[in-house]
């Protein structure tokens, strides 16, 4: 019992006396001290003092000894330690957060407490860059402070002190990608999606035409919510020297070579897409462990000859023969490898090769394409990068190409509406000075602001200047945005050129589409104007103007109308003011007139505009020949085809003549002049028209444009309505492609699937259109709600395809309920309530539910009737319904009534719609009815007619043809007997 | 923004191998395993290192006031040496048990040196609120408490080991069952009765608090 010491003797028992009373555990010990002494003298001695011990030692070494582990750590920090407390400029060093090679990274705050700011300060080694560092810092630093992106981590103040240069960041808490990844086992779906919002953000820094230039996991943390923060934006730039032919050379200084760009590397511009390369490295180390290359035993002119030489090994073949311990670097397990090398295969393989491409103008264009193309493979979709052939190359280097052209085109565009105003205004003033006699200090201050608006314009291009902005040509986009941010602070100590420039921004932004910007700016305008004293009443009018004109945009015409109509009262009060100023709100506000269908008022503002910019400006003036385009889609609207087809083509003629052929804004023109050929039957006219303004607007606005997605979709609409059904289906695809991309729940997008609905139905797919239909109702369930009647009306196309199936009781529960809805909707005897009716009816007939149906159809036909005019096409259809209905009823009466219905339906569809698809069962419908009434002449004829237009309208296997075809050879085979 | 490496401090590391061993850790503890010693050292040595860099960046990264958290240190070496790949219970075993012990090594040696400083610059005049004076002390006591666990280890190494794991490496009562293999109530139980012969040890010592 000796052998072993008493400690290891009582720990087998000890725990269970520790749990006893005193009492009880000394009777135990007691017991037990008969036999072992030695073990009970060590119990009682560790019994007193497990009571005696509290929580001793249970905290662990940090509880036991706290102050000595703080010493620990501390005395174990280096040098740096001791700065802690001194100041560099005006910021005092709080703590060390880590060093690199570069230097040391402090926690810091305000020296001079004037605010309190958690910032990281990076203390760098001292170099050549630093003597300029304060300087090249000031310059930069506007730019870099407007770098405002929840993923940006902000530069906030750098200089130098002490020879050692500094940076100042927005302190962010986080760990580097690569060890954020590996620690927490990230998934490779959610790696893509980390990366997705590095592009984004690298794209938002893009922007505002700041490089990063040193993209490297380091410099990209993510914090423990899985927020992405990049660091350092701007700063390689900063460190840049440049050389005497300005070419830079630092970076072999500042950059690992392994995270450089070839371009860094060989010494040529940097530009977006050299980090457009920083991201492909990121994300091709974050899913293989290592770099496409290695670049480790080179330097100098070895490291620029084999960077020449360098070739990016797919990343899937990578991670094939990758080393475990690589993998494991990033927290991939070896043993995943298959796995995880088949994944990459294809869509990640091309899109990462895309990003690495050696070329950077072969790489993808913009950080923000990288990110779509990884966001369309995380959506299963294809990847939009290619393989790397000669003719891809060719491709897509003519379209950079013509994609800077056509940038640069929109921003001259710009700048000469943003003159034009400021220089019309100056010759106006200076003839008002001399009519009046006035002041020759007005003409001066005219000038004046001319001449700012010049200065303003002029510091915009230098920005746009690809040295300035890192080599990529700046999109007229991102121009007009920085112009609008800067005009929010600039230009204040000139309140009225700031003014005027915000509104001219303001139109620019709305016909760019960016309303919400668009109504902002033109409120600051209004507000400008306003503070003035005395206020300039015609001035604030104008502000006012630009408001409701992004009110038209983003659809509140009512708040729209009253907003102008309140401008052009104030404007007309100073008609000797600015005509063209007057001119351009009664254009405005015909559009919205035009909008709520108050055509015959759209059309007076029209014409005055028109003649006030004609009068202005001359006939040959842009700008008039713009406003006399608008005037021909008004008459087009208001069936006057004549006058609107002359005025189109005369607008057209001057355009053409002024702009040329390719113009963006011709594409308009053609489209305008399309719908008017197309409506008055010259469809073969139209045609070209159509496929020249997308091709225009593809190649201006970029492929997935909104305006190319409206060509498209009214082109697939023409062709649809010509019966070129498979073209058809291959426009509304693609157009249903560009919504999409915008934005899913854009309405554009109900339209495209409900014109594929109705193709398939066209086509004779009943099943395809139902299913197409059911998601359409889904769509417009979630992005309109049970309010809007297209809700409705569309179930009323989904009730239709399951009739066509012969489904017959399932489809009038639908048509039921959508006349119920539709009725409280859109009213009793609206057309919408009239269409449902009628379509209901038809189902009622064909269950054989007569009565019913014919007191259906009477409605819905004295509701078409109410709605004015003799001759739609509602009416025809209503007709059509009736006697269909009626046809069917056996009393004499109804027959003759059926007769006269059924020959009304006829002629309105052979006079509006030729190739109506219901004209042929109108006729098969009238077929019957005139055998059934013993006429077989008249009946050969009509079902003759139907099978006709019904073999060129429907598919061959059509029932309805199919049917047509037989009664009519039973017709034919009797005549022939007999 | 890490640092890469280097203590800076150079004395008082006592019996440390310095060099570390450019062997993988997972082949380094294949061979512990087969009972080489060596790599027992390199490991030894290589997580010594690591501790002390981690302990070092926590403690600096926190910027204010706050002890060393040996669990979280610990835990981050672990996962950086085995750069996050699944272990066997062995391999584990031997992980924890080396990270303890150098722990435990980082600690007191850090404990001497300031008991040296102490000795060698005369005693600082003693203040309840003084910094220096609770360094001191908490030394002398992590010291015996050193000591004793060296005397626990001659008679009960088990129960010394738990203490080492728990109280050093700060690993938790379920960390160490799965890697002794053994329940959590035994690692409980066996925690108790060595907690009492350590209060017991340096009571008779005269600890202070």
């Amino acid at each position: 019992m000796s052998g072993k010491p008493p400690i290891s003797r009582a720990r087998e028992i000890f725990p269970d006396l520790a749990d006893l009373s005193p009492l009880e555990a000394e009777e135990r010990i007691a017991e037990i001290d008969r036999d072992d002494s030695e073990l009970a003298t060590a119990l009682r001695g560790l019994l007193a003092a497990d009571r005696a011990a509290g929580d001793f030692l249970d905290g662990g070494a940090a509880g036991f000894a706290p102050d000595l582990l703080e010493d620990l750590a501390a005395e174990n920090a280096p040098a740096a330690e001791d700065r802690i407390g001194s100041t560099v400029g005006p910021w005092r060093l709080v703590s060390v957060l880590g060093r690199g090679g570069m230097g040391e990274v402090y926690r810091a705050e305000r020296a001079d407490g004037e605010f309190e700011q958690r910032v990281a300060l990076k203390l760098l080694r001292p170099g050549a860059a630093s003597e300029s560092l304060r300087r090249r810092f000031l310059q930069e630093r506007q730019v870099l402070a407007r770098l405002e992106h929840p993923n940006i981590a902000r530069l906030l103040d750098g200089g130098t002190d002490d020879g050692r240069p500094y940076f100042v960041l927005e302190l962010v808490e986080g760990e580097p990608i690569d060890e954020y990844c590996r620690d927490r086992r990230i998934s490779i779906e959610d790696r893509v999606r980390l990366v997705i919002v590095c592009c984004d953000a690298v794209a938002s820094a893009h922007r505002r035409l700041v490089v990063h230039r040193d993209l490297k996991p380091s410099n990209i943390l993510v914090t423990a919510d899985g927020d992405v923060k990049l660091l350092d934006f701007g700063i390689a730039k900063l460190l840049a020297v440049e050389e005497d032919g300005g070419v830079t050379r630092v970076e072999e200084r500042v950059l690992t070579p392994d995270y450089a760009s070839p371009e860094q590397i060989l010494g040529e511009p940097v530009t977006t897409a050299t980090d457009v390369y920083g991201l492909g490295l990121v994300f091709y180390e974050l899913v293989t462990g290592r770099l496409p290359h290695d670049r480790s035993s080179a330097e100098g002119k070895a490291l620029a000859s084999n960077v020449e030489r360098e070739t990016v090994e797919r990343a899937s073949r990578a991670v094939a023969k990758a080393r475990a311990e690589d993998l494991a670097a990033v927290g991939l397990a070896a043993e995943d490898r298959g796995r995880l090398a088949s994944r990459l295969e294809g869509d990640l393989d091309a899109a990462l090769s895309t990003a690495l491409r050696r070329e950077p103008e072969r790489r993808y264009a913009s950080a923000s394409a990288f990110a779509d193309d990884l966001r369309r493979y995380l959506a299963g979709k294809p990847v939009a990068a290619r393989p790397d052939t000669v003719g891809y190359r060719f491709w897509k280097f003519v379209r950079r190409h013509r994609g800077g052209v056509a940038a640069a085109a929109l921003l001259f565009a710009a700048l000469v509406a943003g003159l034009a105003g400021t220089t019309w205004q100056a010759r106006r003033a200076e003839a008002n000075a001399q009519k009046a006699q006035a002041s020759a200090r007005d003409a001066e201050a005219q000038a004046l602001r001319a001449r700012r608006v010049q200065e303003f314009l002029i510091g915009l291009f230098q920005v746009a200047d690809p040295d300035r902005s890192g080599g990529q040509t700046v999109t007229a986009n991102a121009l007009v945005e920085q112009a609008g941010r800067r005009l929010q602070t600039e230009l204040s100590a000139e309140p009225r050129v700031q003014a005027d420039l915000l509104e001219a921004v303001s139109r620019i932004e709305r016909s760019l589409g960016n309303l919400d910007r668009a109504k902002q700016y033109a409120e600051k305008a209004v507000t400008i104007r306003r503070a003035q004293k005395p206020p300039d009443e015609a001035a604030v009018a104008g502000g006012l103007a630009a408001v409701g004109s992004a009110l038209t945009g983003q659809g509140k015409l009512d708040e729209a109308e009253k907003t102008l109509r309140q401008s052009l009262g104030v404007l007309e009060k100073h008609e000797s003011g600015d005509r063209l100023a007057v001119a351009r709100v009664r254009a405005d506000l015909s559009l919205v007139l035009f909008q709520k269908g108050q055509l015959d008022e759209a059309e007076k503002l029209q014409r005055r505009s028109y003649e006030a910019y004609r009068k202005e400006l001359g006939a040959d003036d842009v700008m008039t020949a713009i406003h006399l385009r608008d005037l021909g889609v008004i008459l087009e609207d208001l069936d006057r085809m004549d006058e609107a087809e002359k005025v189109t083509r005369s607008s057209q003629a001057i355009l053409e003549h002024k702009l040329g052929p390719d113009h963006v804004t011709m594409a308009e023109s053609y489209l305008d002049l399309a719908v008017i050929l197309e409506r008055r039957g010259r469809a073969d006219e139209a045609e070209p028209l159509y496929r020249r303004t997308i091709e225009i607007r593809r190649r201006a606005l970029g492929p997935g444009h909104l305006a190319v997605g409206e060509a498209l979709q009214l082109f697939a609409l023409f062709l649809r309505n010509q019966r070129q059904l498979e073209e058809s289906e291959v426009r509304y695809q693609e157009a249903l492609a560009i919504f999409r991309g915008i934005d899913p729940k854009h309405f554009d997008v109900g339209k495209c699937m409900n014109g594929l609905a109705l193709l398939a139905s066209d086509r004779g797919r009943y099943a395809e259109s139902e299913s197409r239909f059911r998601e359409l109702v889904a769509f417009f369930d979630e992005v309109l709600g049970p309010k809007h009647h297209f809700t409705w009306m569309v179930r009323g196309n989904l009730a239709y395809q399951i009739a066509a199936q012969g489904r017959l009781a399932e489809a009038e529960a639908i048509q039921r309920q959508v006349v119920e809805k539709l009725e409280v909707i859109t009213g009793k005897e609206s057309g919408e309530t009239a269409e449902a009716l009628e379509r209901l009816g038809d189902t009622l007939r064909r269950r054989g539910a007569l009565d019913e149906a014919v007191a259906l159809e009477r409605r819905a036909l004295a509701a078409e009737k109410k709605m004015g005019g003799e001759g739609h096409l509602g009416l025809a259809a209503a007709s059509f319904q009736l006697g269909a209905a009626l046809a069917e009823r056996p009393e004499p009466e109804s027959k003759r009534e059926a007769r006269e219905h059924l020959d009304r339906a006829a002629a309105l569809y052979r006079k509006l719609k030729p190739k109506h698809l219901r004209l042929p069962e109108v006729l098969i419908a009238s077929g019957r009815l005139a055998a059934s009434g013993g006429d077989r002449e008249r009946a050969r004829r009509d079902l003759a007619e139907a099978v006709e237009l019904g073999s060129l309208l429907f598919p061959p296997s059509d029932p309805r043809v199919v049917q047509a075809r037989r009664e009519l050879s039973s017709l034919t085979g009797r005549s022939a007997r007999s | 923004m890490i640092g890469n490496g280097g203590t800076g401090r150079d004395q008082g590391l006592s019996g440390v191998p310095r060099a570390a061993d450019p062997r993988p850790i997972t082949a380094l503890l294949r061979a512990i395993e087969a009972g080489d010693a060596a790599a027992l050292d390199n490991l030894f040595a290589i997580v010594y290192e690591e501790l002390r860099r981690i302990a070092q960046r926590q403690l600096a990264a926190s910027g204010r006031r706050r002890t060393l958290n040996t669990t979280a240190v610990v835990h981050e070496a672990f996962l950086k040496l085995s750069h996050g790949l699944p272990w066997s219970l062995r391999d584990r075993f031997h992980f924890f048990a080396t990270s303890s012990r150098a722990m435990r090594m980082v600690i007191v040696d850090h404990a001497r040196s300031r008991g040296r400083q102490k000795r060698g610059g005369g005693r600082p005049e003693l203040s309840l609120e003084d910094n220096v004076a609770a360094i001191d002390l908490q030394s002398d006591n992590v010291v015996a408490l050193n000591d004793a666990l060296g005397r626990l280890e001659a008679s009960d190494p088990e129960l010394a080991r738990i203490v080492e794991w728990r109280f050093f490496g700060g690993l938790s009562v379920e960390e160490i069952a799965r890697a002794l293999d053994v329940s959590e109530r035994t690692v409980k139980r066996h925690w108790r009765t060595a907690r009492a012969f350590l209060y017991e040890e340096l009571a008779r010592g005269g600890f202070g608090a």
